[in-house]
């Protein structure tokens, strides 16, 4: 028996316990033993991915009992490939953040780390109702870190996200209720498994209002009120960490949800849903970044899109189709990580906000943020070499396997006009203002070059893929 | 009443239409009880499993144990945000309490509630109660000392040790209280099975973790709501 | 109990139509615990059958007499999470009130500039 699964969930959480005790100590021991448990953590997360890989589907059983009184863990492929990419975003947030945390914010660390530890059990468990703890774990410390700096818009924001957060919980809570009413068990694998039990009318309401709830914090297009406000107005570690990472749990439960839903009758009705919502959901979020002055916020209407091109996806339903997600939910990540970070970079000084016009020229003040900026919206636009490309690119290949070619219409649409709105960043970001020096010219071209080399080489590395295709194969093998 | 309304009421009647047919369409519940599954499982052995005679004590603090300590979380969680939202507020004083009748009356009230808290929670594996009910009155005796004798006491005693104490020693006993079975080579959280003793069942000493769990539940109850009803009284400093 | 999981139904609605419709924060936060309440009361419904005895084992009371355990401690667990979220929200009304002087969230996007 391993206590890795436990060992993912409880070391984030006990050093957010101790971090009222650490701070009293000293400042810098609290810092550097975040920095220290952000690796721990990713350690521990790979250590359980490559034991889930090796051994195959792993059950801890919480206090000893089995699935049918307790809590059971239940990692299998899926679960442990969210859970190093969630140990991996949550480890580049807490790294990102060593140096953007003032003294006398010890607090931050805390709510950083108590996020962490809910995002990974919420992959991890393989119990209904520790899900919704966890669920709650997640969105109270999500609330605390976005109105952090405390600013009337922040706590705005928060206010905001909160109505919409706890509106999702109590129905997600509702429908707990229901699942229980009918099956006496809580346990996910049970559940899936008799799936036959529930009367038809009990399954519609009680999967609509869990699936309303899981779209709520998706942001999925009727229900993404809370979005931009959150992102825009949170400060840039902590977008990061909602857009990057946040983001995957629901996506995870949706898929979890898709899989079990699959024994019951009526899924290609659910399907045809999720490819409307879809398609409505990327033409909106695409459309909505066009005319935004809010840089945060056009990475917020970007993740909207986004989300919409992993629903059609879903709603294909194909494994390939399935694959494509997941690889996209990857890239997503790193990407989306990457875009805020080299924000907040750019805008340093900390302005509460960052429009467009305030990166007038930032790109050649600061080369190399200004590169990784340009770097992650090539990729979140989805230009060929870039991991993000073949992503976009195996979804749009599924649709049109799947005979749905309007979709893939609308996904390159959707390419084309991200391809606007970013490039309008990224043409700001480089444009020469008077006030800067005259060598300016130089350093953008500099840069842009080196981008240039940058994505040539990853172009290459993916023309050298015979190797890493085949063992990626294996992975997405091996997940699904 | 203005469109939207309207329409949020028409919706609101199709949810209610459908939540009742859906309720309708569920078992009865000592269907569902005798078909097996956890319940079935719970009722008839839990005094073996466990050694607590309150099966919702069993079920919070064994079978379900984890849970716990999610919901621990979630009110570690909440204390700091609050702490937080609040940080740069100064605690000045709220006023000087109440009358001299009412700080006698409290003098003698405090050692009732504070029993009552303790017995509920020391007691909660074999009567009715627990560490969160017990919890609950130990942060309204709390709560009243703050209303009673206002909150420059509440100054005084909180110094920076007492604070990180409350905060964090619940959570953190907890944790441990869970670890002790990883030493043992068990699974988290496991209590009789990782050699924690059954005791004399139906007597305050039994039932191995789950009263020392229960203590630890308790002090971060009290502890939480207390700090959270604390901070929020706290005065606007900043104008 | 079909009588209860009407109270349900009127509660969780209740809550619901608060939510949704008023400006008023402190209204919203109120909505919200009672929406839980009609959760609440539903878990405690799914519980109980006519004649239950608490789940506690004593002399001459037999296992079948009692009341589902599980449901009560999720409902606990359900308790006092939402005691957190309400305390915390409760907390940024404060806040928010303090900086903007209304708890009307239509009023405030006004004092935004």
């Amino acid at each position: 028996m391993t206590h890795l699964p436990i060992l993912v969930i409880i070391v984030p959480l006990v050093y957010a316990f101790l971090v009222p005790l650490l701070d009293l100590v000293s400042s810098r021991l609290r810092t550097s033993a975040a920095a220290a448990v952000a690796v721990t953590h990713l350690v521990f997360s790979i250590a359980l991915f490559i034991h889930v890989f090796q051994n195959g589907t792993l059950e801890y059983q919480l206090g000893g009992w089995d699935s049918e009184v307790g809590i059971i863990l239940y990692i299998d492929g899926l679960a442990a490939t969210f859970a190093v990419m969630i140990a991996l975003g949550t480890a580049l947030v807490a790294w990102y953040s060593l140096d953007f945390v003032r003294e006398g914010e010890s607090k931050y660390f805390l709510l950083l780390y108590i996020a962490s530890a809910g995002l990974s059990g919420a992959v991890l468990t393989g119990d209904l109702f520790n899900l919704y703890v966890f669920i709650e774990i997640i969105a109270l410390s999500g609330f605390a870190l976005v109105a952090f700096r405390r600013g009337f818009r922040a706590l705005m924001a928060a206010m905001r996200y909160m109505i919409f957060t706890i509106l999702s919980s109590m129905l997600i809570l509702l429908a707990i209720a229901f699942v229980y009413a009918t099956m006496g068990t809580l346990n996910l694998g049970e559940i899936a498994a008799s799936m036959h039990q529930f009367d038809p009318t009990v399954l519609k309401v009680s999967a609509g209002m869990f699936l309303v709830g899981v779209a709520l914090k998706l942001a999925i297009v009727p229900l993404h009120g809370w979005l931009p406000a959150t992102y825009g107005e949170s400060s840039t570690p902590v977008g990061a960490l909602l857009a990057g990472v946040g983001h995957k749990v629901p996506l995870y439960i949706l898929i979890r949800f898709l899989y079990f839903f699959e024994a019951a009758a009526g899924e290609q009705r659910l399907a045809t849903i999720l490819l409307g919502i879809g398609a409505v959901t990327i033409a909106f979020g695409h459309f909505m970044a066009l005319g935004q002055p809010d840089i945060r916020r056009v990475l917020g209407f970007s993740s909207i899109a986004h989300t919409g091109y992993m629903l059609v996806g879903l709603g294909i339903g194909t494994p390939f189709a399935l694959v494509a997600v997941l690889f996209h939910a990857m890239n997503h990540l790193i990407v989306k990580l990457s875009a805020f970070f080299s924000v907040g970079m750019l805008t340093r000084g900390d302005r509460e906000r960052a429009t467009v016009l305030d990166l007038q020229g930032r790109g050649a003040a600061s080369p190399f943020a200004g590169m990784a900026f340009l770097v992650s919206t090539l990729a979140l636009i989805g230009i060929p070499p870039l991991g993000a490309f073949a992503s976009k690119w195996a979804l749009i290949m599924a649709a049109i396997r799947a005979d749905h070619i309007g979709f893939a219409l609308l996904m390159i649409a959707g390419t084309v006009v991200a391809a606007v709105y970013y490039g309008r960043i990224g043409k700001t970001l480089y444009i020469s203002t008077d006030d800067l020096k005259p060598d300016r010219s130089w350093t953008a071209e500099g840069v842009l070059y080196g981008s240039a080399a940058v994505v040539c080489a990853v172009a290459f590395s993916f023309a050298l893929f015979p190797a890493a295709n085949r063992i990626l194969d294996e992975l997405m093998v091996f997940i699904i | 009443m203005t469109l939207g309304k309207t329409a949020t009421l028409a919706f609101l009647v199709i949810l209610a239409v459908l939540l009742f047919s859906a309720m309708g369409a569920l078992p009865e519940t000592t269907d569902r009880m005798e078909a097996g599954g956890p319940t079935w499982h719970i009722l008839r052995s839990a005094v073996p499993d466990t050694g607590a005679v309150n099966l919702v004590t069993a079920v919070l603090f064994d079978y379900r144990a984890f849970d716990t300590l999610g919901e621990a979380t979630v009110i570690f969680t909440a204390v700091a945000g609050v702490v937080l939202v609040f940080a740069r507020e100064a605690m000045v004083l709220s006023g000087k309490g109440l009358s001299p009748l009412a700080k006698k009356s409290m003098d003698i009230l405090t050692p009732f509630i504070a029993l009552l808290g303790f017995y509920v929670i020391l007691f909660g594996h074999i009567s009715p109660g627990g560490g969160f009910q017990g919890g609950v009155i130990l942060a309204s005796w709390a709560i009243l000392v703050v209303l009673i004798y206002g909150i420059r006491t509440e100054e005084d005693v909180l110094t920076g040790f007492v604070k990180m104490f409350l905060e964090s020693a619940g959570a953190l006993l907890f944790v441990a209280l869970g670890a002790v079975a990883l030493i043992g080579g068990r699974e988290f959280l496991s209590n009789l099975a990782a050699g924690f003793s059954p005791g004399d069942v139906g007597s305050v000493i039994s039932a191995g973790s789950i009263p020392l769990l229960n203590v630890a539940i308790g002090l971060k109850v009290a502890s939480g709501l207390a700090m959270m009803f604390v901070t929020m009284s706290k005065k606007d400093g900043d104008s | 109990m079909q009588a209860a999981y009407l109270a349900v139904i009127y509660l969780f609605c209740l809550g619901l139509y608060c939510v949704v419709t008023e400006k008023n924060l402190i209204k919203i936060a109120m909505g919200f615990v009672i929406m839980e309440a009609g959760v609440l009361l539903f878990l405690v419904c799914l519980a109980s059958f006519p004649d239950g005895v608490p789940p506690i084992v004593l002399e001459g009371v037999t296992s079948s007499s009692m009341v589902d355990p599980i449901p009560h401690a999720l409902s606990l667990t359900a308790i006092v999470i939402g005691a957190g979220t309400t305390g915390y929200m409760l907390s940024l009304i404060i806040r928010l009130y303090r900086q903007a002087g209304t708890v009307r969230i239509d009023r405030m996007g006004r004092t935004e500039q």
